[in-house]
């Protein structure tokens, strides 16, 4: 019982830690840090993606000397590489807004490139990985600037032939490494026009030393934090993907509320049920209680909670087959997150996690049985867990 | 005149900025800087951070150690050997622009 205790700690002590709006002062945060357990916090950071948040928090508020020095080492290496890593989708940013500016070509910047402009407004935003340079352009200049970069030495990184009718052209990359996605909407449901009229308009101008650029407004980045993520179905539910609307939720700056509702209730997303308990949990990490009445009652989704789960997969199966990688293809690796994805599931109301297309009886039996016997894993813990 | 060359003599009168070729981040009061020449990655202190803020804009190095010795309890000839040595590295890595301080 009493490392079922310390487990709910490091799980709880992660998110109030995040919390810009935290109800917990540095003191208290430092008592819990110098007494937690960490097991499994280490892989459960990596699998939520927020190194590079937690490293800052912990460095801003002083605690880094309060956790464990195992745990800090390793949080302080993470945090630089995903830094560094960062870095350079920030200068292919550099370069590619510099183009769009000499072919005169309208923009506005989305996801990690964005954030990263908008510091000064939503702190943390860019604390996290970025993998890409997203940009979206009118829809008429869309293919005609994706061939200039071709033509400027860009090559086609992934031609895959459902780009034809997807949200953005097949990703373009050079010999630094980075792809770059020229888009004509954000979200397949959402028609380019449209995209381009709620990105542009009110967006906010840049200026930066590769030339003027523009990111969206604070509703727009909202909206796109949440339609990103709830295509990503129950990966969604992960801190990184929950941080983008949370660090804008937690700014105060001001968020269209009238018009996040209308969006909700127009159809333009395939599963608001599921939508609505993503604000539900991106309420709760940007430590915002009472979340805009015009949202009504979100359903209830306890982020905590998930966050035990996870941190109880990794801990117990890391007792048995340590130092398993957690995005690792190994059956162990797999079998965790099969674990962990069975509890979001469960949380969200939502089915055993399906087989893949196209698998035979035999294939998909054996991963039916295998989600359900996730499921009952995380239902029996819901059973047994302390308060 | 902008100089990505190791000068022979920095002093107290050269102005230093940072170099174009690069793009740098803020991380918790430390910052990462990667070379836009090298691919290479530098790491650099609270501290030296705070020098590296100083140098977005051409500032003389003489400037520089007051801004430190204001901030910091070091005594002020330390901190300019110490400043020296390090606009030097950066200077090395080309990380930063050197100008002769009558141009600025």
């Amino acid at each position: 019982m009493a490392s079922s205790t310390v487990i709910v700690q490091a799980a709880d002590l992660l998110l109030q830690t995040l919390r810009v709006r935290g109800e917990l002062g540095a003191g208290e945060l430092r008592r819990r840090w110098a007494a937690v357990s960490v097991a499994g916090l280490a892989e459960l950071v990596e699998y939520e993606g927020c190194a590079l948040w937690l490293y800052r928090r912990l460095k801003e508020l002083r605690l880094l000397d309060a956790a464990p020095l195992d745990f800090v080492n390793w949080l302080v290496a993470g945090a630089r590489y995903l830094a560094a890593h960062n870095l350079r989708v920030y200068a292919q940013c550099d370069v590619i807004v510099k183009l769009l500016n000499s072919y005169g070509v309208p923009h506005v910047l989305l996801k990690g490139a964005a954030r990263r402009q908008a510091l000064d407004l939503y702190p943390y935003a860019d604390a996290r990985a970025t993998g890409d340079v997203d940009v979206l352009l009118p829809q008429d200049l869309a293919r005609p600037t994706w061939e200039r970069l071709r033509a400027a030495g860009f090559e086609v990184a992934n031609d895959a032939p459902w780009y034809d009718s997807y949200f953005h052209l097949p990703p373009l990359w050079n010999d630094w490494g980075v792809k770059v996605e020229l888009h004509t909407s954000t979200a397949l449901e959402l028609l380019p026009a449209e995209a381009w009229r709620r990105m542009s308009d009110a967006a906010r101008v840049i200026q930066r030393a590769a030339g003027e650029t523009r990111i969206p407004a604070a509703t727009e980045l909202f909206w796109h934090a949440l339609t990103h993520a709830v295509q990503e179905r129950t990966e969604g539910f992960r801190i990184r993907f929950l941080q983008d609307a949370a660090v804008v939720w937690a700014s105060g700056e001001e968020i269209d509320w009238g018009e996040i509702v209308a969006r909700l209730e127009s159809g333009e997303l395939r599963d608001v049920a599921v939508a609505r308990r993503w604000l539900r949990a991106a309420a709760s990490l940007s430590g915002i209680d009472t979340p805009d009445e015009r949202l009504g009652e979100l359903p209830a989704l306890d982020l905590c909670h998930l966050l035990r789960w996870r941190v109880l997969v990794f801990r117990v199966v890391g007792d048995v087959w340590a130092n398993r990688p957690v995005w690792g293809l190994d059956p162990v690796s797999r079998s965790r997150r099969l674990l962990i994805e069975e509890g979001t599931r469960s949380a969200l109301g939502l089915p055993l996690t399906p087989p893949p297309a196209g698998a035979t009886r035999l294939t998909r039996a054996g991963r039916y049985l295998a989600a359900g016997a996730a499921r009952l894993c995380y239902q029996s813990w819901q059973m047994i867990r302390p308060a | 005149m902008a100089s990505t060359e190791v000068p022979r003599a920095l002093s107290t009168t050269s102005v230093v900025v940072v170099a174009k070729d690069q793009v740098s981040s803020d991380l918790a009061g430390e910052a990462v800087i990667l070379s836009l020449q090298t691919g290479m990655y530098y790491g650099l202190d609270s501290v030296a951070a705070h020098i590296w803020e100083l140098l977005r804009t051409p500032t003389a190095v003489a400037d520089i150690r007051d801004a430190i010795v204001q901030q910091y309890d070091v005594e002020r000839e330390q901190c300019e050997r110490d400043i020296l040595n390090f606009l030097h590295q950066l200077a090395e890595q080309r990380l930063i622009e050197i100008r002769d301080g009558t141009d600025s």
